[in-house]
C-alpha cells in the first residue's frame, strides 16, 4: 500500500473523528436516528469540511485564529448548509423533518471542520489539506450512515422510511441509543487493529484486582528494583565509600556515632 | 437477602415468576461469561454479580411482562453497563438499574402494566393511584396487604415486611451501607409528608408512597451497591438524601409511575463529585501546612 493511500485510511478509520478524535459526537447524535438524515447531514458535513479546509490552507494561513474560526462558520452557513437546505426544501420533492430543518444549519459549526482546519489545513499545502480532509469526510459520513442504519431498524422497525417489523427497542432511536453504538463502534475498531500481542487472556491482570472485601484499601506499590552495576565504578573502595556518604546523608551524620 | 423477596414473588405470582426470575437469571450469567471470552478476561463463576444483577431486575418488572424484555433489560445492564466499564467495582452505575431504566424507556407500556394475577384490594397499581391526582379512597386500601404486598405493582417490591427485615440485617452487617438507605428513606418521608399526593392524612399519603413501586425495594438493593456508594460516611448520607430527593421530584412532576431507577443513576452520577468535594474540604480543615511538611521531609 502506498504511503498515500495509507494515509488516507489512517485519516478515516484509525483516526476517525467521531469514534478517535470524540468531535462530531453532537451531529452523530442529533443527526442519525433516520438513514435519509443521516445521509443528507453526511453530504453537507463532507461538502462543509472539504470547502473549509481548502480554503483554510489556500488564504487564511496568515490570518489570525479568531478571525479563521468566523470565516468557516460563515462559509459553512452561507455557502453550503442554508443553499443545500434551501435546494432541498424548493428544488426537490424530498420531506425534511423539522428536527432536520433545525440540525442541518447547525452542522455549519461543527467541531469535525473547525478541529481539521486549524490543527491540520492552516499547516499544510491545499493538496494535502483537501487529502484529509477527504479521508475525514469518509470516515465521518461511514460513521454517521451505518449510525443511521442501524438507530433506524432497530429504533424505529423500518429502513429508509419502510416498514420491516412492528417489533422495535425505541431506545435506539434516542440519543443515548446513538452514544451506546458509537462507544460499541470504537470498541469493534479497537478490537480489530490492536496487535496481537494485546490479544492473550488477562489472566495476570485479573489476579491483581483488589477483593471486595479490600475496598478502600489502598495497596502500596512495590518500589523497583535499582541494580548496581559494578562496571560503572573504578574500584571496589569507591563503591564503599559512595555507600558511607548514602547511609550517612540518610542518617543525618549520625551514624558513626551509633 | 434477595432470597426472600424472589420466594415472595413466586408465593404472589407463582410459575409466570419463576419463568420471569430464571430467564433473567440465565440472561445475566451467559452474557456475562461469552463477554468475558469475547474480551479475553478470565470469567470467575464465584462471582455472583451478574445473578444478582438479573434476579434484581427481575424483581422490579411485572410477573406477566413478555421474556424478550427482561432479556433485554439483562443484556443491556451486562454488556453496555458492566462489562465496558471493567465489570466488579469499576461500574460507575448500578446495572440493574440501568437495565430496568432502558426497558422502561423502551417498552413503558409492558413494564406498567401489572398482572392480576389475586383478588387484590385496589384494581390499579398504587404508584399509578397516586399518579393520577390524589383521589384516593381511604377504605378501599387494607394496611395488611399494602405491607405484605398484596397489591398490584412489580412483582417482588410490593412486600415491605421483607425488606424491614433486611434493613435490619443492614443494620447488624452492614450499617456504612445503611447510611445511604437511611438518607434516601428520611429524604422520601419528609417530602411525602411536606408534599402529599393524597387527599387524606400527610401519614397515609407518606405510608402509599413508601408502598408504591420500588422504593423500599430500591433502598435496601440499589442504593446499597457497593461499587457506587461513595467512600465518606458524610457522603453516603448525602448521596441517598439527594436520591430520595430526586426520586420524590420526578414521583411527583416525571411522566414514568416508577421512577426511583433514574434517580439512582443520576445520583450515581455524582458520587465521584462528591468523593472529590468531600476530600478538598477534608483536606482544607485538616491541617493544610502538615501535608507541606510531609512532602518537604520526603
Amino acid at each position: 500500500m502506498s504511503d498515500k493511500n495509507k494515509s488516507f485510511l489512517t485519516g478515516s478509520v484509525l483516526n476517525n473523528p467521531v469514534l478517535f478524535q470524540c468531535v462530531g459526537i453532537c451531529t452523530a447524535v442529533a443527526g442519525t436516528s433516520a438513514l435519509k438524515d443521516a445521509f443528507f447531514i453526511s453530504v453537507v458535513l463532507a461538502a462543509n469540511l472539504i470547502v473549509c479546509c481548502f480554503i483554510a490552507s489556500a488564504f487564511l494561513k496568515k490570518v489570525p485564529r479568531y478571525i479563521r474560526i468566523a470565516v468557516y462558520l460563515v462559509i459553512g452557513l452561507a455557502g453550503i448548509c442554508c443553499p443545500v437546505l434551501w435546494f432541498i426544501e424548493n428544488r426537490t420533492f424530498i420531506e425534511l423533518s423539522l428536527g432536520m430543518k433545525i440540525i442541518l444549519p447547525l452542522t455549519a459549526v461543527n467541531s469535525v471542520t473547525a478541529v481539521h482546519c486549524e490543527t491540520y489545513a492552516v499547516k499544510h499545502d491545499v493538496r494535502s489539506a483537501v487529502n484529509d480532509a477527504l479521508s475525514a469526510a469518509l470516515g465521518t459520513s461511514a460513521v454517521l450512515i451505518i449510525c443511521g442504519i442501524i438507530r433506524e431498524i432497530i429504533g424505529s422497525g423500518s429502513i429508509a422510511g419502510t416498514k420491516l417489523s412492528s417489533f422495535r427497542i425505541s431506545g435506539f432511536a434516542m440519543p443515548f441509543g446513538c452514544l451506546i453504538l458509537l462507544g460499541f463502534f470504537a470498541s469493534f475498531l479497537k478490537l480489530i487493529f490492536r496487535t496481537p500481542s494485546h490479544r492473550k487472556p488477562d489472566t495476570a491482570h485479573a489476579e491483581k484486582q483488589p477483593l471486595e472485601t479490600d475496598i478502600g484499601v489502598e495497596t502500596e506499590e512495590i518500589p523497583e528494583q535499582v541494580e548496581l552495576n559494578i562496571a560503572d565504578y573504578d574500584d571496589i573502595d569507591r563503591i564503599l565509600s559512595s555507600t558511607d556518604e548514602f547511609l550517612k546523608s540518610l542518617t543525618g551524620g549520625g551514624g558513626d556515632s551509633e | 437477602m434477595l432470597i426472600f423477596p424472589c420466594l415472595m414473588s413466586i408465593w404472589y405470582h407463582g410459575m409466570k415468576a419463576v419463568y420471569v426470575l430464571l430467564i433473567s437469571a440465565v440472561t445475566c450469567v451467559l452474557c456475562d461469561f461469552f463477554a468475558s471470552i469475547i474480551i479475553y478476561r478470565q470469567y470467575f463463576a464465584a462471582d455472583l454479580s451478574a445473578l444478582c444483577t438479573g434476579l434484581m431486575i427481575a424483581l422490579m418488572l411485572p410477573a406477566d411482562i413478555p421474556l424478550y424484555v427482561p432479556v433485554l433489560a439483562c443484556s443491556f445492564a451486562i454488556l453496555v453497563l458492566k462489562i465496558p466499564f471493567g465489570g466488579g467495582m469499576r461500574v460507575p452505575f448500578v446495572p440493574a438499574a440501568a437495565g430496568f431504566a432502558f426497558v422502561a424507556v423502551c417498552f413503558r407500556d409492558p413494564v406498567f402494566t401489572y398482572s392480576t394475577g389475586r383478588d387484590y384490594m385496589i384494581t390499579s397499581s398504587v404508584g399509578s393511584v397516586l399518579q393520577s391526582g390524589g383521589a384516593v379512597r381511604l377504605n378501599s386500601i387494607n394496611f395488611l396487604d399494602l405491607i405484605t404486598g398484596n397489591v398490584y405493582g412489580p412483582m417482588g417490591c410490593g412486600c415491605i415486611l421483607i425488606f424491614i427485615g433486611c434493613i435490619v440485617f443492614l443494620l447488624i452487617r452492614r450499617k456504612s451501607a445503611l447510611l445511604s438507605t437511611a438518607g434516601f428513606l428520611g429524604a422520601c418521608l419528609v417530602f411525602s409528608l411536606v408534599f402529599s399526593r393524597t387527599n387524606g392524612s400527610r401519614f397515609v399519603g407518606a405510608v402509599l408512597e413508601f408502598c408504591s413501586g420500588s422504593l423500599m425495594f430500591a433502598s435496601v438493593f440499589l442504593i446499597t451497591d457497593y461499587s457506587t456508594l461513595p467512600k465518606h460516611k458524610p457522603n453516603k448520607i448525602v448521596y441517598g438524601v439527594f436520591c430520595g430527593i430526586i426520586c420524590m421530584v420526578m414521583r411527583h412532576l416525571g411522566a414514568f409511575e416508577e421512577p426511583v431507577c433514574f434517580a439512582v443513576l443520576l445520583a450515581n452520577a455524582f458520587t465521584p463529585l462528591l468523593d472529590i468535594l468531600t476530600g478538598r474540604v477534608i483536606d482544607f480543615i485538616s491541617a493544610p501546612g502538615k501535608g507541606r511538611e510531609v512532602k518537604a521531609d520526603e
